[in-house]
């Protein structure tokens, strides 16, 4: 199976859990999602000029139908501060891509679907 | 107790041997500690989102400590950003020894090259990829 056929049995894999299993997989999107959060306001603490950005990091999550959470800074105020995760060529970023901790969370609530799925069948 | 930093240092060297200009947390901070004017074409590196102090978060895993580093590559052009981004990738899949231990880079994700336009005045090229160095025990 190539990568992206893996990906949207992935993806069907998940479709099918939240039709089978609301409950427990809104309860792990809101447990992840907020285990992201806790990372990502981790990772943006001490940077002197922004020491706000941490508490402006927020999560939702839930079923929209598909499972989502959306972590991040709210726009406005302290969350406004795009520049310290993206920078530019010149003065780079100062705060970690937060892609790095979304891809791991992500990767960890796919297996935990899988696995109630796999326990229900 | 994993040498972090050494994992870094070679890194760098790394991308450094493969005969690109390389660039530690900013453009133009050479891998002597000093500074230059930065020569394009470049690459940057940022350990762990340019915050080093971070790393001693996990200095002290047993088997397996694992870091992040985002590799800038920049260009005057589309074609010599995306030669060095050639070179950056090549390493992808390495594993790099480093005091005794096995280092794994891994692909996290990858940006193509596009135009900077965050400062329109330079414009430059530049492709970015997240990898993770995973350091095992040999």
């Amino acid at each position: 199976m190539g990568a992206s056929a893996s990906i949207r049995a992935e993806v069907a894999r998940l479709r099918a859990a939240a039709v089978l299993l609301p409950a427990e997989v809104r309860a792990v999107m809101a447990a992840d999602g907020a285990a992201l959060k806790k990372q990502l306001q981790s990772e943006a603490q001490g940077v002197a000029h922004a020491p706000n950005l941490p508490s402006a990091i927020t999560s939702t999550s839930g079923l929209r139908p598909d499972p989502f959470y959306e972590v991040g800074p709210i726009e406005g105020g302290a969350g406004s501060l795009a520049l310290l995760y993206y920078g530019n060529s010149k003065t780079g970023a100062v705060l970690k891509d937060p892609r790095f901790a979304l891809i791991r969370q992500a990767e960890e609530t796919t297996r935990k679907i899988t696995a109630m799925v796999e326990r229900r069948a | 107790m994993i040498d972090v930093h050494a994992h870094a240092e070679a890194l760098l060297e790394a991308l450094a041997a493969r005969g690109l200009r390389v660039y530690d947390s900013g453009a133009g901070n050479k891998l002597d500690g000093s500074y230059e004017t930065p020569v394009l074409p470049y690459c940057v590196v940022y350990i762990d989102g340019g915050l080093r102090s971070a790393l001693s978060l996990v200095d002290d895993h047993e088997e397996q400590a694992d870091f992040d580093a985002e590799i800038w590559s920049v260009g005057k052009s589309p074609r010599s950003a995306r030669a060095v981004r050639s070179d950056v990738l090549a390493l992808v899949g390495q594993v790099l020894t480093v005091g005794g231990r096995k280092a794994r880079i891994d692909s996290v994700f990858s940006d193509p090259v596009k135009p900077d336009r965050d400062d329109p005045r330079t414009a430059l090229f530049q492709g970015r990829d997240g990898v993770t160095v995973v350091s095992l025990q040999a």
